[in-house]
């Protein structure tokens, strides 16, 4: 035999229970009068509470729904602030990166020339030139190298920075792929 | 009677009910999972204490936020608690707010409305 299930408590028991109370009245076949007018009264004092109830809910659900939007704007504003943080400082942090690179790429490059092609400019200009000119070539061939500093540190930023922006979306997706569905922003009432 | 007294969680709020000193308080926020499941205690010790109350009693209501359940139970506590009015009993119920929070000001003025009960509104 099939047991009947305990019936689940819920926050309008007592409401039901009047207006089942109200329905037995009426589904009688010898009712009097009396009863239904009971039965009536009884049925509209408690109309009366729940339309009292209904209102209040409403409100405090309203409410509840403004601060809901409220809170989601700060967070939103909050997000941006954030990301705007966090921008700088990646881009300080790639640019320090970079700096150092750079520093190291030209201190390379600084000793190549010193080493392997300088010699050579020193002959061909000691053949061609005297006096201060030779200094001057000298010098120049040092501009030359100096100026080559700002493009580099450019395009080493540049390719640092890719890098960067690479790895912070692989990690937002990885994050969002974790918070599932329930990550997304709370949804605003229309 | 004993104390009804629960300490607040991040979702339940404090709740200290004393007869003795006819004294009823209900502070925090609350948004229980299950408002029923944990106001039923108190509405158990309320329908004992409405039976045999002090003759005055005081409560006082500090909530900081409730959910839309919550907001039932809590209606139906007040409700249980200005019936004591009704029978001749000093009930004296106090809604304190932050006074940055219009929400939960005119959240106690719609609780007002439907009380019977001496009603103030009090700024923290």
């Amino acid at each position: 035999m099939e047991q009947s299930r305990p019936r689940k408590r819920n926050l309008f028991s007592q409401e039901a229970a009047v207006l089942k109370t109200a329905r037995a009245v009426f589904e009688k076949e010898d009712v009097t009068d009396e009863e239904i007018r009971s039965a009536l009264e009884g049925l509209c004092d408690s109309y009366e509470e729940l339309l009292d109830q209904s209102k209040l809910i409403t409100k405090v659900s309203d409410r509840l729904q403004k601060k809901i939007n409220k809170t989601n704007d700060q967070l939103e504003l909050k997000n941006v602030e954030l990301q705007e943080t966090l921008d700088s400082l990646t881009k300080a942090k790639v640019g320090r990166k970079a700096a150092t690179i750079t520093l190291v790429i030209f201190i390379v490059l600084f000793l190549v020339a010193e080493g392997l092609i300088e010699p050579y400019i020193d002959t061909y200009v000691r053949e061609h030139f005297t006096g201060l000119a030779v200094i001057g070539v000298q010098l120049g061939s040092k501009a030359v190298l100096a100026l080559f500093l700002k493009p580099i540190e450019s395009i080493v930023e540049k390719i640092l920075m890719k890098q960067a922006e690479t790895k912070l979306k692989e990690e937002k997706a990885a994050a969002a792929a974790a918070a599932g569905p329930m990550g997304s922003p709370i949804p605003r009432s229309k | 009677m004993d104390v009804l007294k629960f300490e607040p969680t991040n979702l339940t709020p404090y709740i200290m009910f004393d007869a003795e000193k006819g004294k009823i308080e209900l502070s925090g926020r609350s948004i229980p999972e299950n408002s029923l499941d944990f106001y039923q205690p108190v509405y158990d010790w309320l329908d004992e204490y409405v039976n045999n109350p002090n003759e005055k009693t005081v409560v006082d209501v500090k909530l900081d936020y409730f959910n839309t359940s919550s907001s039932k139970c809590i209606l139906d506590i007040l409700k249980k608690i200005d019936k004591l009015d009704d029978k001749g009993y000093d009930v004296l119920i106090k809604w304190y707010y932050d006074e940055n929070d219009e929400d939960m000001m005119e959240a106690g003025e719609d609780y007002g409305d439907l009380l019977e009960a001496p009603f103030e509104l009090i700024t923290l």
